[in-house]
């Protein structure tokens, strides 16, 4: 595979090849690119036995080939690696040591609260920010826009239309208190809600709460928010003169100054979703700031101490005394706040049906992304436990030809190797295709074994033709099934009719015995809790109905041959060398159904016995 | 739930372990468990929609208010840089600034003005907001602590002869010095002057706080040491000798100038309609004329200069606009 996408970049001429070396790097790049393509579809990968430099090239290549943030957990010092790699690193703090802790950039104490951290604390703190910013650029613009308009007006000589300690005292004191409220404090939602829904965090994920287009949603607010406070008092003061005259320049300053400062604060009113104490506090002592220190720097006292510096004298009292200029802050501050509400309403309202029908639609869609992602296609949904183990050849094989070990009922032991054929072979030739490897691998295991009184090799071939069984076959089965019969030691055999020959089939596949297959075939279905089945498949539908007539009709001639019958030990030695054998899901218990033959199986199946 | 009972016995379970030593854990306390009580604020559309109406009907009644106290504004705006053309001329030298030059100007008023009428200036293209102008003063000296303080006052600081210009700076220099002057034709041979009082078009804090003339028992010893601004005819003392209270810093055309207009299209008060006699219940229709006595040159800067007569509401002069902007919502 890979020498044919390397011979399709050299022909498409994306991958020079000048250098032998570029070919490796390339391809090694292409081997990397693949890797996290391929496991970036799985729901989970699970890397086992990796050195803690492989943990860390692995978060490596993630970072690299996929565009995301990437988070590390551990707790012991093989962690570290990987902790430092990842972009957020969290160290567990426990039975390992501290090493992993010291290194990281969060601790947690215990492995469950990784949950807590990121779909609470998480999604908090990244909601947090993106308000923090937005309403903060807002705020920013509504407030000092002005100056730019009033600057058309002023002959652009920087004339600045605030009060120098309103320009002062915006930032540090007006304007502060809420917007640090939003984001220490704000809440959307609460905790137990961002635990139950972990899909909220995904809007993280896709940058929906601060992106180029939120930034200019709030630049245009401020800007809009900025003209209207501007231009409604110049309107109003062109057409105004006199004692109640907003005409002149500190009246006109702190009709604005006192409309921006109003507006901004009812657009935090409007934001803060999560109200405490806090919040409340937080825009009161806002306000009264403005009000403490606008009439300390207007205050007479000042003025006297030094004129040049605090000009503003009275200023506000004098235009807040006079009914009317509160109305033109009331309609500024109205203007401001009322449409931006009616929008915000109106969206939601709108977005709300669509938005329903989204999420079922990506829901759904999601649903069928998970199933059709995988691609090995399946045709069976049942259980499929797949191991991977890196040291040894192991259950590989078994997984590539899918076969299935299912308990029957009633049973304890929790063995389940899934046994699915490729579906696009036909049946016969698909039994083959499939056993043939089955067999390799199983001549492979066997040269293990030391007790070759089976000849498996022998076995196989003939059996492989009674693969293609129907009860017509049976009769031709016979000579080979004699055959069989001769080249078993010690069998003692026991004539079947040829009916039981249709078992033939089934234990194809099953280790050769010394015994005679049809005995164990029949001790197997009397005795053994455990059933070696084909998993019903559409397209076999044909062979199932043959088989299970096949296995009726053994069913009736097992108990007259049971008891002569040799009772082997497990049919059922599908299972790999007794080596790798995980002790107690592979366990075949031998139930001892007649003790006719309890000897002779004592010493012909030493091997499976002793190797448990 | 479970969460939470996982999360509890966790930390009993370090609790207990960090026995020894002093445990880490954060406190259990409502602010740093982000658990305060809380209102969530979810406004549904329905609230918001009372509420937009609500402040509609507000807004309504508001605005159709002040649009009917609006409509009872009558305003004459006379523009007299063209029809003093010869006095407009004579100014443009500045050597003629010693000749006297008066304009007359009449018009006729078809309805009478009632309650309070307010004269006014207006200047257009005059740009008292310009950020050197307004710097261009000296609190200190007008508030009548040091009268040679004219630290902030360039250019115009000191005068030829090294005093210092009191009022310095450029907004006192270029104060507004034209006389205005009502007359009434009563009949075709009468022709009365119309009373006009030149108080409260200040601000009361600018009168008494912000203006005060040095102390001294002669203002014009008060003074010495200090030279007139360049481009005014009298010094400061000499503004009106006939009244104290208007003389010297206080005086109410010259604080009414010095606070300084947002826009260069402003208007000034200037003086209110005295109501005695005839004009009791303010100016009655017929013809009435300006007298203008021109000494402010504004073709230097293209300028113009009106002046406008106008009654007053409690919303504050004809605004039509903001009455206007309140019935839209």
């Amino acid at each position: 595979m890979w020498r044919t996408l390397g011979i399709q970049l050299r022909s498409s001429g994306l991958a020079p090849q000048h250098e032998g070396s570029k070919t490796l790097r390339s391809a090694e790049e292409r081997r990397e690119r693949a890797f996290v393509e391929l496991a970036s579809r799985c729901q989970a990968v699970i890397c086992c036995r990796v050195t803690p430099k492989q943990k860390a090239l692995i978060v490596a290549l993630v970072k690299k080939y996929q565009n995301v943030v990437t988070l590390a957990i551990g707790d012991g010092a093989n962690d570290v690696n990987m902790i430092k790699t990842a972009d957020i690193g969290v160290g567990v703090a426990g039975q390992e040591g501290m090493q992993a802790v010291q290194n990281s950039d969060y601790v947690l104490a215990q492995f469950c609260f990784l949950r807590r951290l990121l779909l609470v604390h998480g999604r908090w703190s990244y909601m947090r920010v993106c308000k923090f910013l937005r309403y903060f650029l807002y705020k920013t613009l509504a407030g000092m826009m002005v100056q730019i308009w009033f600057a058309f007006y002023s002959g652009f000589t920087a004339q600045p239309l605030y009060e120098g300690w309103f320009l002062a005292l915006f930032n540090l004191l007006y304007s502060t208190l809420p917007v640090l409220y939003i984001g220490l404090f704000e809440q959307d939602v609460s905790a137990e809600r961002s635990l139950e829904l972990p899909e909220l965090y995904i809007a993280g994920q896709k940058e929906e709460l601060f992106n180029y287009w939120v930034i200019l949603q709030a630049i245009a607010h401020g800007t809009a928010t900025s003209l209207v406070n501007f231009f409604m008092t110049l309107w109003v003061s062109q057409n105004s003169a006199g004692p109640v005259s907003l005409s002149d320049y500190q009246s006109f300053a702190v009709v604005v100054a006192l409309s921006s400062l109003l507006s901004i604060t009812m657009e935090v009113i409007l934001i803060t979703r999560y109200w405490t104490v806090l919040s409340v506090l937080a825009i009161f002592l806002s306000l009264c700031f403005y009000v403490v220190m606008t009439s300390l720097t207007q205050s007479m006292w000042l003025f006297k101490h030094s004129p040049k510096n605090f000009p503003f004298l009275y200023a506000d009292l004098n235009v807040l005394t006079q009914p009317p200029i509160m109305l033109v802050i009331l309609l500024n501050v109205s203007l401001n706040t009322l449409p931006m509400l009616a929008f915000r309403v109106i969206y939601q309202a709108l977005k709300k049906p669509q938005r329903k029908e989204e999420v079922e639609k990506v829901t759904s869609e999601e649903i069928i992304a998970v199933e059709s992602v995988p691609c090995i296609r399946r045709e069976s949904p049942a259980r499929r436990s797949s191991y991977a183990f890196s040291h040894r050849e192991g259950y590989a094989d078994l997984i590539t030809q899918g076969t299935i070990l299912r308990r029957s009922p009633g049973v304890n032991s929790d063995m389940l190797v899934d046994h699915t054929m490729p579906p696009d072979e036909p049946s016969g030739s698909m039994k083959e295709s499939s056993w043939y490897p089955r067999k390799m691998s199983f001549l492979g295991r066997k040269r293990h074994s030391h007790h070759g009184k089976v000849s498996s090799e022998d076995m196989q071939p003939p059996s492989e033709e009674k693969l293609t069984y129907s009860p017509e076959s049976l009769p031709p089965t016979e000579m080979p099934l004699s055959a069989l019969e001769s080249q078993m030691t010690s069998v003692e055999s026991q004539t079947l009719p040829s009916s039981q020959l249709s078992l033939q089939s089934q234990p194809a596949y099953l280790p050769q015995e010394k015994t005679s297959l049809w005995n164990i075939r029949k001790l197997s279905w009397k005795n053994w809790p455990y059933v070696w089945q084909k998993e019903p498949e559409p397209r076999r539908e044909g062979i199932l109905p043959v088989s299970s007539s096949n296995l009726s009709a053994v069913m009736e001639t097992v108990p007259p041959s049971a008891k002569g019958s040799s009772i082997s030990e497990q049919p059922m030695e599908v299972e790999p060398s007794p080596v790798e054998r995980e002790p107690s899901p592979m366990e075949w218990l031998p139930e001892p159904s007649g003790d006719q033959a309890a000897p002779n199986l004592a010493e012909q199946l030493p091997w499976p016995l002793g190797h448990q | 739930m479970s969460e939470k009972y996982m999360w509890v016995t966790c930390r009993t379970r370090m609790k207990r372990k960090c026995q020894n030593y002093e445990s880490r854990l954060p406190d259990n306390t409502a602010v740093k468990q982000q658990q305060l009580p809380a209102f969530r604020l979810q406004l549904t559309a329905s609230e918001i929609l009372s509420g937009f109406f609500a402040i509609g009907l507000f807004c309504l009644g508001m605005g159709i208010i002040l649009l009917l106290s609006a409509k009872s504004i009558k305003e004459v705006e006379i523009n007299y840089t063209e029809k003093c053309a010869t006095c407009a001329k004579l100014r443009e030298e500045a050597t003629n600034f010693d000749k006297e030059c008066n304009c007359s100007i009449s018009f006729y008023l078809p309805q009478k003005m009632e309650g309070n009428v307010y004269l006014y200036y207006k200047l257009y293209g005059f740009y008292q907001n310009l950020y050197r102008y307004i710097l261009s003063r000296s609190n200190i000296q007008l508030v009548g602590a040091d009268v040679k303080d004219v630290r902030n006052c360039a250019p115009f600081r000191t005068s030829d002869n090294g005093l210092p210009i009191a009022p310095c700076g450029a907004i006192a220099n270029s104060m507004f010095n034209d006389t205005i002057v009502l007359w009434y034709n009563f009949n075709s041979s009468t022709h009365i002057r119309v009373p006009m009082v030149r108080t409260e078009t200040a601000w009361w804090t600018d009168k008494y706080v912000k203006f005060q003339n040095p102390a001294f028992q002669n203002l014009s010893s008060a003074f010495a040491g200090t030279a007139k601004p360049p481009n005014w005819p009298k010094p400061v003392y000499e503004l009106d000798e006939n009244d104290p209270g208007n003389n010297g810093f206080i005086n109410d055309d010259f604080i009414v100038w010095m606070r300084t207009a947002a826009f260069p299209n402003f208007k000034k008060l200037y003086r209110r309609l005295h109501r005695i006699g005839n004009f009791t219940e303010g100016l009655p229709a017929g013809s009435y004329s300006f007298i203008i006595n021109y000494n402010f040159p504004v073709s230097r800067f293209q300028g113009q200069k009106a002046v406008v007569l106008s009654t007053l509401t409690w919303s504050g002069g004809s605004s039509l606009f903001l009455a206007l902007t309140y019935v839209e919502p």
